[in-house]
């Protein structure tokens, strides 16, 4: 469904990217790992088209999104949620699902309206009059994740979603990612392998802006050596 | 007591085209991020307009209102193709960049309305029943600047209404905070940028109608109304309509107030204003923490 091919990103005159390749197959969730400053979340925004990679091809259902704009890609089927949440702070909870709200072409018993949403993540609809930037650091990463959602996509891009969350918040992320998985791909960049693994089918490794390894689940779970590699800190 | 009315009539009147002026300034940088030093020129453009519409139409009944509905149209044209041929070039670069360049613009549109109306001044003829004045609790008022205000009034309603309830204004709202997000979520924000910048010019288009009949055209006229229009936008915040609409009022009541009871002083109150608020509150009364 996605096919990153040998992708090559520069943030400015930064050299981010330098070789990154990487798939997500339909029903997939595939993570991306790595320590900090590795290039996960360039990686996703070279996807997105916000930073737009200057070598090397995105496909996405075999047509070639990379030069599109990032609201060309959206309206394909991929949703992106930032690592820094990015809600839009002078906007209610409501207005940032009202309008990102797309219904999808086909009938889907699977719509995700803002109702459905609101099951899901029953914090947001008891506080959906409230503006966005009140919220707490778990209720805005449920918020993002909500708004991808409203638009119906295919393939959700998300980007460290764990991160500065508390224990427990991020154990009612996760059982919310699993039903959301279930009708949805998705491409998760994490620095907190356990968390990701949870939820992957399968992972890549980065290192210094390059795909180093690949492997499912699995197998990365159980090689404490590689972890030890490329993913404790 | 007659004094007072009318000066009430003559702040209200001034404040409302000052605050749909602004509230197009602020709009535009509020979204695209640029401050366009030429949108007197948009306003200056509207004057010009109404009075070629004048000279065609004068003759007929509704002339002037033809005028209102038309002039304004074709500002937002002139604004929407500026924007997609010239200024989407220099979005993100540095702001002196886009200061110089939208102040050529300033003399480049001077220099055309010098070229296609001449050097002249004129002014529009208001209609008939805008011109005499009319009687309120024995005092003698302006239908036109009382038209003016409530048709401010119901501007300002209607711009409130169009940014809080529908799904375009959150959009606007949103692409102010986030521009990167909202195109993530699918929105054409290209096409959002040249209609935001054409609503803008639009405003500043009606301002220049509404005051076509109460002052003289001339080119270059457009730079009187900006200094004024920073003014509102530096007291009010930076971005904010609400501001704008503050700010006006309040530039508009030390205009028709000063000129009564400080005359020597009138021209600096509102500069002496600008300078307590940059003072003590730099951000202007409802400008946001942060600008970024």
């Amino acid at each position: 469904m996605l096919k990153v091919e040998g992708i090559h990103t520069y943030y400015g005159t930064s050299y981010i990217l330098q070789d990154v390749s990487l798939t997500v197959n339909e029903g997939e969730v595939v993570c991306v790992l790595g320590r900090n400053g590795v290039g996960k979340t360039t990686t996703i925004r070279s996807i997105i088209g916000l930073t737009p990679p200057r070598e090397g091809n995105v496909y996405y259902k075999n047509q070639k999104i990379n030069g599109l704009q990032p609201f060309h890609i959206n309206r394909l089927g991929i949703a992106y949620v930032p690592e820094d949440r990015q809600v839009f702070p002078e906007l209610t909870v409501y207005e940032n699902l009202f309008i990102a709200q797309r219904s999808n072409n086909g009938d889907n018993n699977a719509e995700w309206t803002i109702e459905k949403v609101f099951e899901l993540f029953p914090e947001l609809g008891r506080i959906d009059k409230r503006l966005a930037g009140k919220l707490s650091g778990g209720e805005q990463q449920m918020l993002t994740i909500a708004r991808a959602l409203v638009g119906n996509p295919e393939l959700i891009l998300l980007d460290e979603p764990s991160e500065g969350l508390a224990p427990k918040v991020v154990l009612n992320l996760l059982e919310a990612l699993k039903v959301i998985k279930k009708s949805t791909s998705i491409l998760l960049a994490e620095q907190n392998a356990v968390f990701a693994l949870n939820l992957a089918d399968r992972g890549y490794i980065l290192e210094k802006g390059r795909t180093v390894y690949e492997a499912d689940a699995e197998t990365i779970r159980s090689d404490k050596e590689l972890q030890k590699k490329y993913l404790i800190i | 007591m007659e004094g007072y009315l009318s000066m009430l009539v003559n702040g209200l009147s001034y404040a409302m085209l000052l605050f749909l002026f602004t509230a197009g300034f602020t709009l535009q940088f509020g979204v695209l991020g640029v401050l366009n030093l030429a949108h007197g020129s948009f306003y200056m453009l509207g004057v010009f307009f109404s009075l070629t519409i004048a000279m065609f139409l004068g003759h007929l009944a509704g002339s002037f209102w033809i005028g209102l509905l038309i002039a304004p149209l074709f500002v937002a044209l002139i604004g929407a193709f500026m924007e997609r041929t010239l200024l989407r070039r220099i979005y993100g670069r540095d702001v002196l960049v886009q200061y110089l360049f939208t102040y050529t613009w300033i003399y480049i549109l001077d220099d055309l309305v010098r070229m296609i109306w001449g050097a002249r001044y004129s002014i529009v003829v208001m209609p008939d029943y805008f011109a005499s004045a009319i009687n309120v609790m024995g005092v003698n008022l302006s239908p036109y600047r009382l038209f003016i205000v409530v048709f401010g009034l119901v501007m300002g309603f209607l711009l409130w209404y169009f940014l809080q309830k529908t799904k375009m204004g959150m959009f606007v709202r949103a692409a102010s905070d986030n521009r990167d997000m909202v195109s993530s979520l699918g929105v054409n924000t290209p096409a959002l940028f040249t209609i935001v910048f054409a609503v803008g010019a639009w405003l500043a288009g009606i301002g220049g109608v509404l005051a076509s009949p109460l002052q003289t055209a001339y080119a270059g006229m457009g730079i009187a109304i900006i200094v004024d229009c920073f003014i509102v936008v530096v007291i009010g915040g930076m971005g904010s309509i609400k501001g704008a609409f503050i700010a006006a009022l309040l530039i508009g009541f030390l205009r028709s107030f000063g000129i009564a009871f400080f005359p020597e002083l009138e021209m600096a109150l509102k500069y002496i204003l600008m300078a307590a608020v940059i003072i003590l509150r730099p951000r202007g009364l409802f400008g946001k923490e942060e600008v970024h």
